[in-house]
């Protein structure tokens, strides 16, 4: 062997050795870090053993101790274990080898148990099985019950449940139940509506509330508040639910309207109670609700009648009594349209005098409103029969003539005087069956309460008519006495002056041609001058009447006893005729000048139908309270009673004097008249004549 | 490197080129370990390519056909040390196909500090495997050595190409059919 080669092995072999140093030293290391890893595993297999051994007897404590009952059984339903809840649960004192399940469910409920066996066999548990049992002192229990298989190497062996006594629940069940049902018929039997919400949606209702409503209590579950609630009281309602729910409020009341299954309309006093969870959510609200309907209408009732009185009080033109009555009606009534309207008896025509809202300078809305026929229309047929009609669905009312839009509503109120139909109150609403009973009371209530007022009015307006026409009357009258008057005077004038030529030219035709005509012509000359004088004496008569007209000149007293001196004086008596004053005379308030017409007149008669040859002629007077009653009494031809009353008209006389104008006693009559006193006359014939006359003290 | 390599390696040189060549490509190399191998040790790879590269220059044989020797020397280790694993395989495609699920795992747990290549399976059928090999050692021959062994051990006869990817021979298709 070469040196080279030794070298080589050499270095071969040093290589060899190290290698195996190195080796060794790898392993050492690892050999130490094996030992340190297992004695770790040995503490922590240790530590690990504790557990199992702290658990299983931590199990075994739970297994005897769980208050719940538990139960191991094979796979054919024996029990094989049972902890002493299991023991209590089935009233047995020590286990018992024999026992099987099904054994110990109650008659009643075998097919259920071996269902749920065969469902724990096929599933390997079952959970949620309730089943009533018999216990070994023959008590029947309720248990809820929750089992599994037990497996070992995957293969079942048996099974383990654990069963809870339910019959102390189903009691406190029962019990809660029968809470309930109290509950339920004390809010069922509320006087009060209950109503029991959640974010506005209606879950409970009591009877009450559904017969207000007329709903049922499934119909109201389906419904909201907005749904029960008048659209214009919702934005209200709104505002304090929502307040409620930021929890700003726990309760609150508010008087609000709700629409009924019909449609029609109830007022009610809601107080609403917030039910809070422990965070203070809003979960639900309690509403109890009161009808109120017919106390606000009894108030509204008074104060309407209230309110009528008083704005009708200063008010005595029709229109504006009308109208007073139509705005107090059409709030009370809170419909927008309430008019009423006036019958024309002599026309009749149907008239709107007044409508709601509408303000005092609207007279010429009120000409452009509509005018109906009697019988025409609702309103029509009201008046026709003076019975108040209320009309739910107009729509289904022949008689309903549209406006300008179709009111579903209509109330109509007839105001009644004296048993007639004087004038009607109307009222329409967009909505159906919206006027109610009460509407129509209240409505008549009012009616009565204006109808004097409005005939008052309308009376107002009569007698307003009838002075005017007096008026114009009178001017007329005026008018054409003063025509009469100057038409007489003119006449007479211009009658009076051919008269007088007349009288001047026979005269002259008597003293010129006395001898010519010869006796015949100069009696015929003296009948004409007597026809002549006859005239004139006509002609003056009509003159003097027509001067005595209803002008009251100037009056002053007047002592009639010298006045009647003085006429006397005046007066060319005949011889056979004497004159007595049989008492003094008063004073009188007149014009002189009548009076002494008065006075001149009686006494001119009184001589000129005089044929006694020894005339007298008595003037005198009597007191009679108002009044002075005068006579003056002759003792002459006397006067037919045929011509008692004949005698005091215009041209009347009895005789054919051309001295007698036939107009004296008609001057008498109207100069008496004048004063304001009568005159008439008692006679006999050919034994005297009494003229009476009274004047005004 | 794990240092079985360098041993079985230096083993076989012995075997094949006698004590003195491994004694020279020892002594021609600079190496941190002296030479001193041994199979449980962990060593740079860059001692691997000096002894491979002083092998290939003092033999005139090419690294990639020393590989591919010491490859299908490698697999006799494998057979002797591990008949167990063999023996879980009847069918040469499926081992090679579980290279990266099965025997690289069952590796680490001998080895925990293994740095091992990847396989990659791409296709496979019944008789074929297409595998993507990728390590930046480039020593894509070494495992053609351990297949060819291993088809020998199921009596088959493959033809395996084998196409380089990236010219460094990191990442390499593996064609197999039988």
């Amino acid at each position: 062997m070469s040196q080279t080669q030794n070298d080589i092995l050499k270095r071969a072999l040093d290589r060899e050795k190290a290698a195996r140093k190195q080796a060794e030293k790898i392993l050492e290391k690892k050999s130490s870090e094996l030992f340190q890893l297992s004695k770790q595993l040995k503490e922590t297999n240790f530590r690990l053993e504790n557990l199992v051994n702290e658990k299983t007897s931590q199990l075994q404590g739970v297994f005897e101790n769980i208050i719940d009952a538990y139960i191991v059984f094979d796979l054919l339903g024996n029990i094989v274990k049972m902890n002493d809840a299991a023991l209590k649960l089935l009233d047995l004192e020590t286990q018992s080898d024999t026992l099987n399940l099904l054994k110990i469910a109650h008659p009643n409920e075998q097919d259920r148990v071996i269902q749920a066996f065969k469902e724990l066999l096929e599933k390997g548990s079952v959970t949620d099985f309730y089943v009533k049992i018999i216990t070994s002192k023959g008590l029947v229990k309720w248990v809820h019950i929750n089992c599994s298989l037990v497996y070992k190497n995957k293969e079942p062996i048996a099974a383990q449940g654990i069963a809870r006594d339910m019959t102390e629940s189903r009691i406190q069940d029962e019990l809660i139940q029968d809470q309930k049902g109290e509950l339920d018929v004390i809010v069922n039997n509320s006087a009060i509506g209950i109503v029991l919400t959640q974010k506005g949606h209606l879950v409970r209702t009591n009877k009450l509330f559904q017969d207000m409503t007329g709903y049922t209590e499934e119909e109201l579950q389906g419904l909201t508040i907005k749904d029960l609630s008048l659209a214009e009281d919702f934005p209200k309602s709104k505002v304090l639910l929502d307040q409620m729910i930021r929890g700003e409020v726990d309760n609150f009341t508010l008087n609000k309207r709700y629409k009924r299954k019909n449609g029609s309309i109830i007022w009610a006093k809601t107080n609403v109670n917030a039910v809070r969870d422990k965070n203070n959510v809003l979960r639900y609200q309690v509403a109890l609700i009161e009808d109120i309907t017919s106390e606000r209408e009894t108030e509204l009732n008074v104060n309407l009648i209230n309110n009528v009185t008083k704005s009708i009080l200063d008010k005595t033109e029709i229109h504006d009594i009308a109208l007073e009555i139509v705005n107090n009606l059409g709030d009370y009534l809170e419909s927008e349209d309430c008019v009423i309207f006036l019958i024309n008896p002599d026309t009749e025509v149907i008239s709107q005098i007044a409508t709601f809202g509408s303000k005092q300078g609207s007279e010429k809305r009120i000409r452009m409103a509509k005018t109906l026929k009697i019988g025409q229309g609702i309103v029509g047929a009201v008046v026709k029969t003076g019975v108040s009609e209320i009309i739910p669905d107009t729509s289904k009312d022949d008689r309903y003539v549209k406006d300008k839009v179709r009111a579903y509503s209509e109330i109509t109120v007839p105001i009644l005087s004296k048993g007639k139909v004087i004038a009607v109150i109307d009222s329409e609403h967009k909505e159906k069956n919206y006027y109610t009973k009460n509407h129509v009371k209240t409505l008549e209530k009012v009616a009565n309460l204006v109808a004097f007022k409005l005939t008052t009015a309308l009376d107002v307006i009569e007698r307003k008519k009838a002075e005017d026409r007096n008026e114009l009357l009178l001017k007329e009258l005026e008018t054409s006495n003063n025509e009469l008057k100057e038409y007489a005077h003119v006449v007479s004038h211009d009658l009076k002056s051919p008269l007088r030529a007349i009288d001047a030219l026979t005269a002259w035709l008597k003293e010129d041609y006395k001898e010519t005509i010869g006796a015949g012509g100069n009696d015929n000359i003296d009948l004409i001058r007597a026809n002549i004088q006859k005239m004139d004496t006509l002609i003056s008569g009509i003159l003097e009447y027509s001067t005595i007209s209803g002008n009251k000149v100037d009056f002053y007293e007047v002592d009639t006893d010298k006045m009647v001196d003085d006429i006397l004086e005046m007066m060319l008596l005949p011889p056979n005729i004497s004159i007595v004053k049989e008492s003094d005379l008063p004073s009188i308030n007149g014009d002189k000048h009548r009076l002494q017409q008065l006075f001149q007149n009686l006494i001119d008669n009184a001589i000129k139908y005089n044929d006694k040859e020894e005339g007298l002629i008595e003037i005198g007077v009597e007191d009679e309270n108002d009044f002075w009653k005068f006579y003056v009494k002759d003792n002459g031809k006397g006067i037919e009673k045929a011509y008692f009353v004949k005698i005091f008209e215009t041209f009347q006389k009895l005789e054919n004097n051309p001295d007698s104008s036939g107009i004296g006693l008609s001057i008498v009559n109207k100069i008496v008249k004048l004063y304001g006193g009568k005159v008439w006359v008692e006679s006999q014939v050919s034994v005297g004549t009494t003229f009476f006359f009274t004047l005004k003290k | 490197m794990k240092g079985i390599i360098f041993s079985e390696f230096l083993d076989l040189v012995e075997e094949k080129f006698g004590l003195e060549m491994v004694d020279h490509i020892i002594s021609s190399s600079d190496l941190e370990s002296q030479g001193v191998y041994t199979a449980i040790g962990t060593y740079n790879f860059s001692e691997m390519l000096q002894l491979l590269q002083h092998l290939s220059k003092s033999t005139e044989i090419s690294i990639d056909q020393l590989l591919l020797i010491y490859g299908e020397h490698f697999f006799r280790v494998i057979e002797d040390s591990y008949p167990g694993l063999l023996a879980t395989y009847k069918d040469p495609i499926e081992m090679i196909s579980s290279i990266e699920n099965h025997i690289h795992v069952e590796v680490r747990k001998i080895y925990p500090d293994a740095e091992l290549p990847t396989f990659d399976v791409l296709e496979k059928t019944e008789n074929s495997v297409i595998l993507i090999y990728k390590s930046s050692r480039a020593m894509h021959h070494f495992g053609l050595g351990l297949m060819n062994k291993t088809f020998e051990h199921f009596n088959a006869t493959p033809t395996i190409v084998l196409e380089k990817i990236k010219e460094d021979g990191t990442e390499v298709r593996f064609i197999i059919k039988n």
